[in-house]
């Protein structure tokens, strides 16, 4: 007969089964979840201030003028951000055709071609980096490459240029990590009955990826739209519709920056009312992402 | 030297190793093997774990480059014709050696472009209705064909763990592969679904050689007409080597074996 601790079959302790929030562990286990508990709300109440503190402020300024109209000169009433809108779609548009393509073409090569060498390594080591750059080293480095060199001079392409060096890391690992999830097998499979390595990368690693893949470039589209910093010194700013893409262009960010610390109450209003379409031009592409990931096939 | 590659005739030895040796790195995983894969037959590769039968079998179409550290000595002689010589496409080598392997794994595409994806990338030049032929008779041969007619366009992830191995199946053929080549192609399926798997095995025996890896003896003994025991020794250097240890009819391998290694293993002593 097997005994634990004086226990018998004979004479079983079923009190131990009990709970008995008094004992040490238990105690500490309490402290410990509601310690955590605490420290989660505490990190939700700027979140929800500034969400609050923006949709208050903006709700009260926001007109249908606003997606119409242009900023009124200072000193005037009225007016809208209709210029800033389109600026930043167009900004965004410009950045998202620039880093889709390289980034996605060079995580593919880093999952399916670099075999795990020493390149990949560093390729993957300065994605990290970049990354981690503050944007508003992107923003002077497009000004000298593009701005002050008289490429483009300040433009809309200048400014996408800019948001899509931003762009490029998030793009890059979120395809690599998308690209490594796709099993083995998959490609063993496709490589089995006769396809090269290009085909099977095209028509069955790729499209299994993409869902993941659209959620990275949404979380980098929600990124990049909300700079400010790249944005000053490459798209610079206009009051202006959008004049094509090598002329100044207003951009949300911009704007907000611009109109929030002059002193004219129009121009205040309108800032607040651009920071609220901003936070729910954010929002509604950072959902988009969640959406699209939910539809992943691995 | 190409013309001689398509003039050489079908042997009835599809498969002739020699003297073949296989490193990962500088680990030698397989030593020495040397063995006749006849046409039209089953043969199975039996043996305990990591004594390197299923690394044999991806040697025989050349899926092992795929591994970087791999590396083969000696020579795999597909009706004569060395497949690790320098000119030979290990692209054609896979189309004319298909493989099923041990987990099912449809493509994340519909059942029909399951089937269509092997012709296509080969260059099918035909119309859409002959292209709808090669499907119905692929699904048709892996006997999967009246259970999903009518759901050509579900993704092959709706199907059964039985039904997607037997697409798999249906897919390798689809690109009229002269081998089929599986990897333990039952060893996540259940019994009713590996019987039918057993039996549609020896419906392709009739035009398709097959070699298969089982760890599942009953298995052997019910489809193979061949049978190779691998076994696994210790090396000096602390790791295992794999080597052939017997080759012969299924019968002689179970019933009367020469090797001892053999019988303490189809007996069920180790392994």
């Amino acid at each position: 007969m097997t005994s634990f601790s004086g226990t018998t079959v004979d004479s079983l302790d079923l009190k131990g089964l009990r709970k008995d929030s008094s004992r040490p562990r238990d105690i500490f286990n309490i402290i410990m979840t509601a310690l955590s508990a605490l420290c989660m709300f505490l990190t939700l109440v700027p979140l929800v201030l500034v969400l609050a503190f923006v949709i208050v402020q903006g709700f009260a300024s926001l007109t249908p003028a606003l997606f119409t109209q242009l900023p009124p000169p200072p000193g005037l009433e009225g007016g809208g951000i209709a210029n800033a809108i389109l600026g930043t779609l167009i900004v965004v548009a410009v950045a998202t055709l620039i880093s889709v393509p390289f980034g996605v073409m060079a995580a593919v090569y880093l999952s399916e071609f670099s075999e795990d060498g020493q390149i990949a390594r560093w390729v993957r080591f300065f994605t990290n980096v970049l990354s981690g750059v503050p944007s508003i080293i992107s923003g002077v480095f497009v000004y000298a490459l593009l701005v002050r060199s008289g490429l483009t001079g300040y433009s809309a392409i200048a400014g996408g240029v800019a948001l899509a060096v931003l762009m490029l890391p998030t793009i890059i690992r979120t395809t690599d990590e998308a690209l490594n999830i796709i099993p083995q097998e998959i490609r063993w499979a496709s490589v089995g009955v006769g396809a090269s390595r290009y085909q099977t990368v095209l028509q069955i690693v790729l499209p299994a990826a993409v869902p993941s893949i659209l959620t990275g470039v949404t979380l980098g589209i929600a990124r990049a739209a909300g700079e400010t910093a790249p944005l000053i010194f490459t798209a610079l700013f206009s009051p202006f519709w959008p004049n094509g893409l090598f002329q100044p262009i207003a951009t949300l960010s911009v704007l907000v920056y611009n109109f929030a610390i002059v002193p004219f109450k129009p121009q205040q209003e309108l800032a607040w009312a651009g920071s609220l379409i901003l936070v729910l031009l954010v929002l509604l592409t950072s959902v988009t992402a969640r959406v699209v990931t939910s539809r992943k096939t691995f | 030297m190409v013309e001689q590659v398509m003039a050489r005739p079908k042997t009835d030895t599809v498969f002739r190793l020699e003297d073949c040796d296989i490193y990962y790195g500088t680990y030698k995983a397989v030593r020495d093997v040397s063995m006749d894969i006849p046409r039209n037959k089953i043969t199975a590769f039996i043996g305990p774990s990591g004594c390197g039968k299923s690394t044999i079998l991806r040697c025989l179409n050349r899926l092992n480059d795929l591994i970087e550290s791999f590396s083969l000595k000696g020579k795999i002689l597909y009706h004569g014709q060395n497949l690790y010589d320098a000119d030979i496409d290990p692209v054609e080598v896979r189309r004319r050696i298909g493989m099923v392997f041990q987990r099912p794994n449809p493509f994340p595409k519909t059942i029909y472009e399951n089937i269509a994806y092997g012709p296509r990338v080969n260059g099918f030049k035909g119309t859409k209705d002959e292209l709808d032929g090669i499907v119905e008779t692929s699904l048709k041969r892996a006997v999967l064909w009246d259970e999903v007619k009518d759901k050509l366009q579900e993704s092959g992830f709706s199907l059964s763990g039985g039904q997607q191995q037997r697409l798999c199946i249906a897919r390798a053929v689809a690109v009229e592969p002269e081998v089929v080549l599986m990897d333990e192609p039952c060893s996540a399926l259940d019994p009713i679904s590996t019987l039918k798997i057993e039996e549609l095995m020896m419906e392709l025996r009739q035009n398709y050689t097959i070699v298969i890896v089982t760890h599942n003896m009953q298995q052997a003994t019910r489809v193979a007409d061949k049978t190779a025991f691998f076994n696994a020794v210790p090396t000096e250097s602390g790791g295992k080597v794999g080597y052939l240890a017997e080759l012969g009819d299924t019968k002689e391998i179970f019933g009367n074996p020469k090797e001892e290694a053999t019988r303490d293993y189809v007996t069920g002593r180790f392994g």
